[in-house]
């Protein structure tokens, strides 16, 4: 490491006096600390009035940009870290981000034209309705940057020093927690902050959770959801009720692809039943030994999840993909198992890598700290590529039956239904109560057949009513 | 001892400037790690004839930086009627004409909240992003016996008696913590080609109005290959980052991830 630093300072250094010849920049900023950030410290106002975001210090000697792109407009309400505008300087393009819970009030300037550095960009109310303490951060945060799906903001910020303090509003009988901002967005589209599923830290109603309601997307569930369009959740109730175009865009716009896609293909459905008592079992007996090691919760998930894999390496010519010429069957080594998650940007499959030579306990981790990205917004791009089969897990919002759409380019998918307690009768011929859960499979009937997805499906429901025999394959 | 800071190495070959630029774009907005990219072309005969002028066909492209307007940077009339792409890019800076003979290289830093791939030496403002590919050049060239590397108004020049010649052109993207810096980089040109560029309003001191002919010099007057001028600034960027090789598919994930797409290929009824 101390080589390392060496060899980088030295560089450096030569890199100085290459640019020493660099002329001047004709104003010159006064000398500001490297912490610097992208806005003034803002003078303390009163919380009601709005006060000015200042441009100041996007890079030494920069001494004006030109306004490319607003992300807002006056009446916008606005989280800490929300992007604000992008601007340019020379080269560079930069994201301007609000340091602010608040309404924007003004903008000062017109895209297109020269902000100078040291003025406002724009005016904000920093405080919104219910006038909660710690509106303002106590220190200017530096930007953050947005991630993924645009147009709308993603992900509950990461609290900085001195974040909003979300305040509790009361909802009926329960108490909702949410910033000053996010009340206010849900005030005046009249909507019940109670009845919004909270995404947020420490069960807060986020901005976004707002605001997937009222565009009539699902908010987050635990696990999975149908490969199949996700089904909205109804609207919050408002005084008329309008037509209204929502534009396709972020996930569903891939959704839309990906779908069109498999459309060619042609799919061979298949279902079955499966007894879920035993497994059932065997989770409540391992819920609490996963506990002990850390692991948050234990869901039948990681068990089904494994079976599969045991399944498909009796039958790994269901684990594969098809070469671009419709030659050849490629036969895939590592079963990685994508769980399609229902998430506050739209359906995504992350898969887990190589279940075939996880323990149970590592499946598990894997799934839960899945789980916990696609709630936050943070799943990565290994995460979501180089899957192999997919489970769906549609139950976890209901059902029984489904038609999974293959997730191409796969070649299979499942899709589970809600486990529920049904009358059934048992090999005896009484009558007897039994948890069943229903599988739906899909396949590339170009390439595999009702008997080996039926084979297939009994070998995987195998290990599921009988997981003792997944101890076999230790 | 503390772990080296991470970055995927994707090297691109014969990717079409409007592709490279999307995939930037996207790994820029939705990808959190960082990376080193390069997207060479085959090198085209280097005689005249039909088959040098249909390999730099298919790699030409003009490139206008965010704020450009075709008006001002390009002779458009001649654009138009050399059927050249027009793109639009989402970082800022000028305008290049690129054609087989340029090289691309980008540089896509990690956030703090990444502490295996962020360079904290390197702080998310223009210039210490200048100072560090400046060094990362400085000692790519090094590495290939060239040492007259120079920065020039944001520009990558070689020093000479006769002036300072321009090899490469550089532009940034910064959001929030996380920053990006790719340059265009020429490793020939054709001066005919260069025609299609009017000469910008503003223009830095050193170009003494000098036409994009008479300021500019292809990097392969100074140096062997272009191959080994790629694996030299991999090892320059390698003083900083442990590099992993990736492969396309890793990176085209993020194409599919919902992101602000900026970079497009303007319509001709935009360009005139």
């Amino acid at each position: 490491m101390l080589r390392r630093l060496a060899a980088r300072s030295a560089p450096l250094a030569r890199a100085s006096a290459v640019r020493a010849a660099r002329p001047p920049h004709a104003l010159r900023l006064a000398a500001a600390p490297l912490s610097r950030s992208f806005v003034s410290t803002a003078a303390a106002a009163a919380p009601s009035s709005a006060q000015p975001f200042m441009l100041a210090d996007i890079g030494e000697g920069i001494a004006e940009v030109e306004v490319l792109q607003w992300f807002v407009k006056p009446g916008d309400t606005v989280d800490q870290f929300d992007r604000i505008c992008e601007v340019q300087s020379d080269k560079a393009t930069v994201e301007i981000s609000s340091p602010y819970v608040g309404t924007i009030e003004s903008l000062e300037y017109e895209v297109g034209s020269i902000a100078k550095v040291g003025t406002p960009l724009l005016h904000i109310s920093v405080d919104g309705a219910g006038g909660d303490a710690g509106a303002e951060p106590e220190q200017p945060a530096p930007p953050v940057a947005a991630a993924a799906a645009a147009p709308l903001p993603v992900s509950e910020p990461a609290p900085a020093a001195g974040a909003t303090a979300a305040a509790a509003s009361p909802a009926g009988d329960r108490k909702v927690l949410s910033t000053p901002a996010t009340r206010a967005l849900a005030k005046r589209h009249k909507l019940d902050l109670g009845t919004v599923t909270p995404t947020g830290r420490g069960g807060r109603v986020t901005k976004q959770d707002v605001l997937l309601v009222l565009n009539g997307s699902a908010p987050v569930q635990p696990a999975g959801a149908a490969a199949a369009a996700p089904q909205p959740q109804p609207a919050a109730p408002s005084a008329a009720a309008e037509d209204r175009a929502v534009p396709i865009r972020g996930i569903r716009k891939a959704m839309f692809a990906q779908m069109t896609a498999a459309n060619a293909v042609p799919h061979f459905n298949f279902c079955d039943e499966v007894r879920m008592d035993a497994l059932m079992e065997v989770r409540q007996q391992l819920k609490q030994v996963a506990l002990d090691k850390g692991l948050g919760k234990f869901t039948l998930m990681p068990l089904i999840v494994k079976a599969t894999s045991l399944a498909l390496a009796e039958f790994p010519e269901l684990n594969a993909s098809i070469s671009e010429a419709g030659s050849e069957l490629l036969v895939k080594g590592s079963h990685n198992i994508g769980v399609a998650m229902d998430t506050p940007h739209g359906l995504l499959v992350p898969n887990i890598k190589d279940v075939g030579s996880l323990t149970l306990l590592q499946v598990a981790q894997e799934l839960s700290r899945l789980q916990a990205d696609a709630a936050a917004g943070k799943l990565s791009i290994p995460d979501l590529k180089g899957g192999t089969f997919t489970l769906s897990n549609i139950g976890n919002l209901g059902g029984t039956y489904t038609g999974p759409v293959i997730n191409l380019p796969e070649i299979a998918i499942a899709g589970l239904g809600k486990t529920r307690p049904v009358p059934r009768y048992d090999e005896a011929g009484a009558l007897v109560r039994q948890s069943i859960m229903q599988v739906s499979w899909s396949a590339d009937h170009r390439v595999v057949d009702g008997a080996m997805m039926a084979r297939f499906s009994n070998a995987w429901i195998g290990y599921l009513e009988k997981p003792a025999t997944m101890l076999l394959t230790l | 001892m503390a772990s080296p800071t991470r970055a995927l190495w994707l090297r691109l070959r014969n990717m079409p400037v409007l592709r490279m630029l999307q995939l930037e774009e996207a790994i820029f907005r939705t990808d959190t790690r960082s990376w080193f990219i390069t997207n060479t072309w085959d090198a085209p005969p280097t005689s005249a004839g039909p088959e040098r002028d249909a390999a730099h066909a298919a790699a030409q492209s003009v490139v206008l930086g965010i704020s450009g307007k075709p008006a001002e940077m390009l002779n458009t009339e001649e654009v138009l009627k050399a059927g050249v792409p027009v793109i639009k890019r989402f970082s800022g800076g000028g305008t290049i004409i690129s054609d087989a003979d340029t090289l691309f290289a980008t540089f896509i830093c990690a956030a703090d909240d990444e502490p295996q791939a962020h360079v904290p030496q390197v702080p998310p403002y223009p210039d210490p992003i200048l100072d560090w590919t400046s060094s990362v050049y400085d000692a790519a060239l090094r590495g290939c016996g060239a040492t007259n590397f120079a920065v020039r108004a944001n520009d990558y020049c070689f020093a000479t008696e006769e002036g300072d010649f321009k090899f490469g052109g550089n532009a940034q993207s910064i959001s929030g913590k996380r920053w990006l810096h790719h340059t265009s980089l020429l490793w020939d040109y054709e001066p005919a080609r260069m025609g299609l560029l009017r000469m910008p309003k503003r223009q830095p001191a050193y170009r003494a109005q000098r036409s994009h002919g008479s300021f500019v010099r292809g990097l392969s007057q100074t140096l062997p290959s272009r191959d080994a001028f790629c694996a030299s600034l991999a090892a320059a960027a390698g003083a900083t980052w442990e590099l992993t090789p990736v492969e396309l598919e890793e990176a085209q994930a993020a194409l599919s991830l919902p992101h602000r797409q900026v970079t497009r290929l303007l319509r001709p009824e935009e360009v005139c």
